[in-house]
């Protein structure tokens, strides 16, 4: 499995399976062809549960339909190594050949115009998948029963073995295909396991024991109570842990009842329903919270843009009301050097022009403080809040951007806890996803394993330090320079905007905002204080 | 320097000082506060130029430029304005404003400006003066002599122009003596100069001239 899964990560765009890939595909496919061969028609390759198709499936999906030789392949040699010759070489060729021909149009047409995608599935995709296996399925059910009922091998049931031969491969592919393509797809590690994951095995378990143990034996009266979990591990873990969900569930159901020659048939059926409902459902929480998450992502952007361009709108406003007394006053100091230099004219004027250019300096000054005004008190609301929350909440405003580019947040704060703090929470949560933002695009291509801690700790009595470190780049010492002072930058993206904003936000709760180098990366710390 | 300078600018302490800065360096000013103020004293026929703040309330500076220009008056026009706002700069441009200078002043970039701007102006003026006072002294010409001083642009001898006239060569003497007189040149080319800085052509045509 780990040769098949790399290649399947190498992922290239023409993608072929090298012969021993190709090696391996035929051994599994034998392996679970004997593994499966069980309450089988007669001598037929018939069962109830017919997991090899699953695998053809997965196969084609993932190299392309033209691969489908090998389906031929495994399919004649699987009826040799599993059966024997239990019947002439022209109908093993024809039985190998049927269901060869039909699961590669079926790959073909998923791929093309079905255009079913298990890396980004969605609940459309999902159903056009079932619906399109039940079809393809009956068909090689109704050509092999035809072909072996005319060859003298199946006398009677021949429903029996019509239904058994449809079942079984249907539920063979809904159950296996799934669950091969999602976790060739996944892009990160299966979660650890956590309590509320055990929880659910467990409930796996006790549905299991209520339907085969505690009910009335090989009746299948209590087969509903395997919705039960099925239905929370799907809207737990979307189409992923639903799709692992059900395959062990089937696996289950054919280690009880195949082995000690139960009704397996009867079972399928239900198994059939409660894998497509499973994964329906599955398949419509994965895709529901993609889109909250891609909605989520682009609110942020918005956000960040938004505030981002309020600044600069500010800082051109600004500076055009700077320009006016500016530009007064250096007329007005000319024109006293001139005065000063020609004796006709009245000292008094030349006082006068001073005294103007005084004003306009001291009007210059006012332009400034209203813009600190407007960053001090204009907005400034300040509650007593926990740091700690303050920080959780932060790094829940960007976790889904980290953990889609692998990075690890944490939150470090001290194990005794930490005294309420006194800050306008808006604005210092502003501040942090800034703060956050930067950090995250500085790690993201450039870490090996990317990380970020929001740290919040004690300063002195009277103020916290709450700091973003990361191990990316870091800044060089060029930028550091000016870093919180580039006011008037023009670049829309650049940190100088967002970091002075952030220093205004800083010291107008009386604190102070620094960066510190790191080895590798780099931290950004503030103050705020205590309540 | 006998120039107007028009200050237009609506904020106070910037008109002021460079009222008082212009003044210093020995230009007669007139500083406006809206762009309709200037429109309404503003003469037509000055020697100087106008300095002008594009950001203004309505009408703004663009704006003013496109009035002055809608009535003919082609004083040059320094346009001041916000730093890097290339767009209105392009604008200014195209609207025919003759110099560009962004807020904060630079000293030597202001009195350079003024002082082309100024001396653009003022040779503008004096063409105007010129062209208007010879066409005062056309304007006394008769029609007869204006005909004659046609062919006489147009290149013709006397003979020719009796002929076309049926006047004789003599009296074609006669008449450009007059010209000549009225026009206050003492030479022939001298006269055919100041006919044609006076915005006179040779339009009679070359067939009035070969029957």
């Amino acid at each position: 499995m780990t040769t098949w899964r790399a290649t399947l990560r190498a992922g290239s765009q023409t993608r072929h399976p090298t012969l021993p890939l190709a090696a391996v595909y035929v051994a599994v496919y034998i392996a679970l062809d004997w593994l499966s061969y069980i309450q089988p028609v007669g001598p037929l390759p018939i069962t109830a549960w017919n997991p090899p198709p699953g695998l053809s499936l997965a196969f084609l999906l993932h190299f392309g339909a033209r691969q489908g030789i090998w389906l031929f392949v495994a399919g004649v040699a699987a009826e040799v190594v599993v059966r024997g010759l239990h019947a002439s070489p022209a109908v093993l060729l024809a039985s190998a050949a049927i269901p060869a021909t039909v699961y590669t149009t079926l790959a073909w047409a998923l791929r093309g115009p079905l255009n079913v995608d298990f890396a980004r599935p969605s609940l459309r995709q999902i159903a056009t998948f079932v619906g399109a296996v039940l079809v393809a399925c009956a068909v090689v059910a109704a050509a092999l029963i035809t072909l072996y009922a005319r060859s003298g091998l199946l006398e009677t049931e021949r429903w029996i073995a019509l239904a058994q031969s449809w079942i079984g491969d249907s539920i063979g592919i809904v159950v296996t295909t799934p669950a091969i393509m999602l976790f060739a797809a996944r892009d990160r590690a299966p979660p650890m396991p956590t309590r509320r994951w055990l929880a659910q095995v467990l409930a796996v378990a006790t549905a299991f024991w209520v339907v085969f143990f505690a009910g009335l034996h090989d009746e299948p009266r209590l087969f509903y109570v395997l919705f039960l979990p099925l239905v929370w591990i799907a809207m737990d873990h979307g189409l992923p842990g639903t799709a692992a969900a059900v395959l062990i569930i089937q696996l289950g159901l054919v280690a009880v009842l195949g082995y000690r020659a139960g009704p397996l048939l009867d079972y399928q059926f239900l198994m059939l329903a409660l894998a497509v409902t499973g994964l329906l459902i599955g398949a419509a929480v994965s895709e529901r919270r993609r889109i909250e998450r891609e909605l989520r992502d682009k609110q942020f952007e918005l956000d960040r843009s938004l505030r981002l361009a309020a600044a600069s709108e500010l800082a051109s406003a600004m500076a055009h009301e700077l320009q006016q007394p500016l530009t007064a006053m250096g007329n007005y100091v000319r024109a006293c050097a001139l005065m000063a230099d020609r004796p006709d004219v009245p000292r008094d004027e030349l006082e006068r022009t001073v005294q103007k250019a005084v004003e306009e300096s001291e009007r210059a000054g006012r332009v400034v403080r209203r813009m600190r005004d407007f960053f001090r008190s204009g907005a400034l609301t300040p509650d007593t809040i926990d740091a700690q929350a303050l920080a959780l909440a932060a790094i829940a405003g960007v976790r889904d951007r980290a953990e889609r580019h692998g990075i690890a947040v944490a939150v470090h704060a001290p194990p005794q806890g930490l005294a309420p703090i006194r800050v306008d929470e808006g604005q210092i949560q502003a501040v942090l996803q800034n703060l956050l933002a930067n950090a995250i695009d500085a790690v993201k291509s450039a870490a090996a394993s990317p990380a970020i801690v929001l740290r919040i700790e004690r300063a002195d009595a009277a103020t916290a330090r709450i700091s973003v470190e990361d191990n990316g780049p870091g800044v060089t010492p060029d930028i550091a320079e000016g870093l919180f002072t580039h006011f008037a930058t023009s670049k829309a993206h650049g940190m100088g905007l967002g970091l002075a904003i952030s220093r205004s936000i800083v010291e107008g709760h009386g604190g102070r905002i620094w960066h510190e180098p790191l080895h590798p990366g780099a931290a950004f710390r503030f103050t705020v204080p205590f309540a | 320097m006998s120039g107007v300078v028009y200050i237009v600018d609506d904020d106070d302490a910037v008109r002021d000082s460079l009222d008082v800065l212009l003044r210093m360096r020995g230009y007669r000013t007139r500083p406006y506060a809206t762009g309709a103020a200037f429109l309404d004293a503003v003469e037509t026929d000055v020697p100087g130029c106008i300095i002008l703040d594009l950001r203004m309330p309505a009408p703004d500076g663009l704006e003013v430029l496109k009035r002055l220009r809608g009535r003919g008056i082609d004083l040059p026009i320094v346009v001041l304005t916000a730093h890097g706002d290339a767009a209105s700069a392009r604008a200014a441009f195209k609207g025919g404003a003759f110099e560009f200078l962004e807020k904060p002043l630079d000293d030597a970039a202001l009195v350079a400006a003024i002082e082309a701007a100024t001396r653009a102006g003022t040779a503008a003026y004096a063409l105007r003066q010129r062209r208007a006072e010879l066409q005062r002294r056309l304007a006394r010409l008769t029609a007869r002599e204006h005909e004659v001083l046609l062919h006489v642009l147009a290149g013709r001898h006397n003979r020719e122009i009796a002929a076309v006239l049926d006047i004789s060569p003599r009296t074609v003497e006669v008449y450009k003596t007059k010209l000549l007189d009225k026009l206050q040149v003492d030479r022939l080319p001298a006269l055919i100069r100041v006919a044609l800085e006076a915005g006179l052509t040779d339009d009679t045509g070359a067939h009035k001239g070969n029957p």
